[in-house]
């Protein structure tokens, strides 16, 4: 399970193609901002159901998003324990060299320059077999 | 008896006779004491004669005495011989006589009548004084003398009780008092109220033989008018070392201090305008950051907000060729096609003037960068740098330049992008990459194979929004060459173009180079 935490219906739009593209192995769900990744990834209210909510295995962050920036979703997670395994991979509209600094400093595993591309959505999810593979 | 001076001499010799004693007295004399007789012969020579003269008693004895006379002073004798015929004495007369070796002697003579048992006058007796030590003390002393009243510097001494003895022309000039008006007056007349302790302070130093040492102080003139000295004490000591006054040197540093006081103001104005200039340059240094801070800000919205639309409508055009595409005919497709193209276009612009503005306002501190790894992984990033789109070769042992990685590595892409993209159709691109040392400086090449560009484009090259070769044909911003031309420049290289316009193009980057190895020949 894959969760892309994006506000923008355009960039939604734009990686449910990407994904339709690549082998059918993951499903996606989506979080339009920073509060509800927070509740999903905790488990609050309906989230609470993990069977049908599960804790994702990657995670496509974008950064600017509304009622919490990116990177402090990015920072609360990297401060759970039990979400720490789980990579993110930034999705941003600028190759800011600042930026992909600050992500990778935070814990992010991945930066990718929007739009996401089959070739690159590809890239990161192979992240998911390198993290897993030592376990 | 005991001997004290070295002109008189006692003898313990007691049971003699006065003949005795005189005998004793002329053999033990450091004083020269010949007779002659009135022709001037010398009679009798003692010692302290042959001491002087240089000539022994037998040498001497049965000689003229004109012989101990220089030629300048030969008028002498006779002037000599008639005063003593007269029965006259010449007391300490002072005169130059010659050694037997010739050299000059300045002595005391004392010449004096010698009369026989009836009081007639048969000869003289000479009494002469070597003189010469004690001519050039004089003369040291003259000099010494002439160096301290010619001294700007007040130079006077005090005995201990503090009392003046001696008061040259510059104390006169400094303190206004005569050497007559100083001369037995204490030096506390020249104490202003508020300065009377230190003369005790400055006596029990100089009694316990300490000197002291450029002392600023303030003295009163005669006029009451006060003076800055800077202020040297030295005991003096008599022959035996016994501490019997002060030498004190003053110097006037009114004028010094004056100077002072105005170099303390100057650099306090100084200090004061520095802090308004740096202060100025602070408040002009926060505005123009903040107003770069401002840039980079609207850089950055730019980037996320400007960029979204022209994504989506890409994204939204593909989408319909792809899932209605069948539905459409051929000029319907061509529409969304340059829907496509367009708005991959403004988004490529959008990226490219964002990376323009970032070239221009980064930190740029230059390292030294090892090229040829530089360039495998720029190549390694883009598939169409690669076989079989295309054919790369890299000159082996490219160098090292001072460099700053990311500018490079935006530079550098940029051309290589360019190579392979301004091909023939069906061209495979060829490119060349080789590099050049030449007076510190190393020269990368990037020569390719594609469409040339014409020598009067080449100046135009690398401007903002220039673009060679319009149309969609070569899709361009007219900004890379502009990136590639900032980027090397903020590192402090240059660029050039070489290209006939048929064979190809030849890029180079000229920058600093950081290796020390012989220049690499092609």
């Amino acid at each position: 399970m894959i969760l892309l935490v994006e506000d923008n219906e355009d960039d939604v739009f734009i990686m449910e193609r990407v994904m339709l593209k690549l082998p059918p192995t993951h499903t996606m769900h989506v979080a339009v901002d920073g509060r509800e990744a927070v509740d999903y990834l905790q488990g609050s209210g309906k989230y609470s159901d993990r069977l049908a909510y599960p804790i994702p295995s990657l995670i496509f962050l974008d950064l600017k998003l509304p009622s919490l920036h990116g990177f402090e979703v990015l920072a609360w997670i990297n401060s759970q324990p039990s979400l720490k395994s789980v990579p993110v991979a930034i999705l941003s509209s600028s190759a800011e060299p600042r930026d992909r600094e600050t992500a990778i400093r935070l814990g992010a595993k991945s930066f990718l320059v929007k739009p996401p591309t089959p070739e690159t959505v590809a890239q990161a999810l192979k992240l998911l077999s390198d993290v897993r593979a030592p376990d | 008896m005991i001997s004290t001076d070295k002109n008189s001499v006692s003898t313990s010799v007691s049971d003699s006779g006065p003949d005795r004693h005189f005998a004793a007295i002329v053999e033990s004399t450091h004083d020269a004491i010949v007779s002659k007789n009135l022709d001037g012969i010398i009679q009798s020579w003692n010692p302290a004669a042959e001491k002087i003269f240089g000539y022994t008693a037998a040498e001497a004895i049965g000689k003229s005495v004109t012989m101990l006379i220089p030629k300048e002073n030969q008028g002498e004798e006779p002037r000599i011989l008639a005063r003593i015929r007269r029965g006259e004495k010449i007391d300490h007369y002072e005169t130059v006589r010659k050694r037997k070796d010739g050299s000059l002697v300045n002595i005391w003579l004392t010449v004096s009548p010698i009369k026989d048992a009836s009081g007639k006058i048969i000869g003289a007796s000479k009494i002469a004084r070597d003189i010469t030590q004690q001519k050039k003390i004089e003369e040291l002393q003259l000099q010494f003398v002439a160096i301290v009243e010619s001294s700007d510097d007040a130079i006077l001494s005090k005995d201990l009780n503090g009392i003046i003895q001696s008061w040259n022309k510059g104390a006169e000039n400094i303190f206004g008092y005569t050497a007559g008006e100083a001369i037995g007056k204490s030096v506390t007349m020249l104490m202003p109220e508020g300065h009377e302790d230190e003369e005790p302070k400055i006596l029990a130093r100089v009694r316990r033989g300490e000197k002291i040492d450029h002392y600023e102080t303030v003295r009163q003139r005669k006029d009451g008018s006060l003076v800055n000295i800077s202020l040297t004490v030295s005991p003096i000591k008599n022959a035996s070392g016994k501490i019997i006054g002060a030498s004190k040197i003053a110097r006037d540093v009114t004028e010094q201090k004056r100077v002072e006081q105005k170099m303390h103001e100057v650099r306090g104005e100084l200090a004061t305008l520095n802090r308004e200039l740096e202060h100025r340059v602070m408040e002009r240094t926060a505005s123009l950051n903040e107003a770069i801070n401002q840039l980079e800000e609207f850089s950055y919205s730019v980037s996320h907000d400007l960029r979204s639309p022209a994504r989506a409508m890409e994204a939204y055009a593909k989408a319909v060729i792809e899932d209605y595409g069948p539905r459409l005919d051929a000029r319907g497709l061509g529409f969304l096609q340059k829907i496509v193209r367009s708005s991959g276009r403004m988004d490529k612009l959008i990226q490219d003037l964002l990376t323009y503005t970032r070239v221009l306002r980064s930190d740029v501190s230059l390292k030294s960068v090892e090229l040829a790894p530089l360039l495998r992984d720029i190549l390694d990033q883009y598939p169409e740098m690669q076989a079989p789109h295309a054919q790369i070769r890299l000159q082996d042992g490219l160098g090292v330049a001072m460099a700053h990685e990311a500018s490079l590595t935006q530079a550098l892409s940029n051309l290589l992008s360019n190579a392979v993209k301004f091909v023939n159709p069906k061209t495979i691109p060829q490119i060349d990459i080789r590099s050049e040392c030449r007076n510190g400086k190393v020269r990368l090449w990037i020569a390719d194979n594609g469409i040339g560009i014409k020598p009067e484009f080449q100046s135009r090259l690398f401007r903002m929004f220039e673009r060679i070769n319009p149309g969609m044909r070569y899709e361009g911003t007219g900004i890379g060459l502009a990136i590639v031309k900032k980027a090397v420049e903020r590192m402090g290289g240059t660029v050039g173009v070489e290209s006939d316009g048929v064979t190809g193009t030849s890029f180079w980057i000229e920058l600093s180079s950081a290796s020390t190895r012989p220049a690499q020949t092609i």
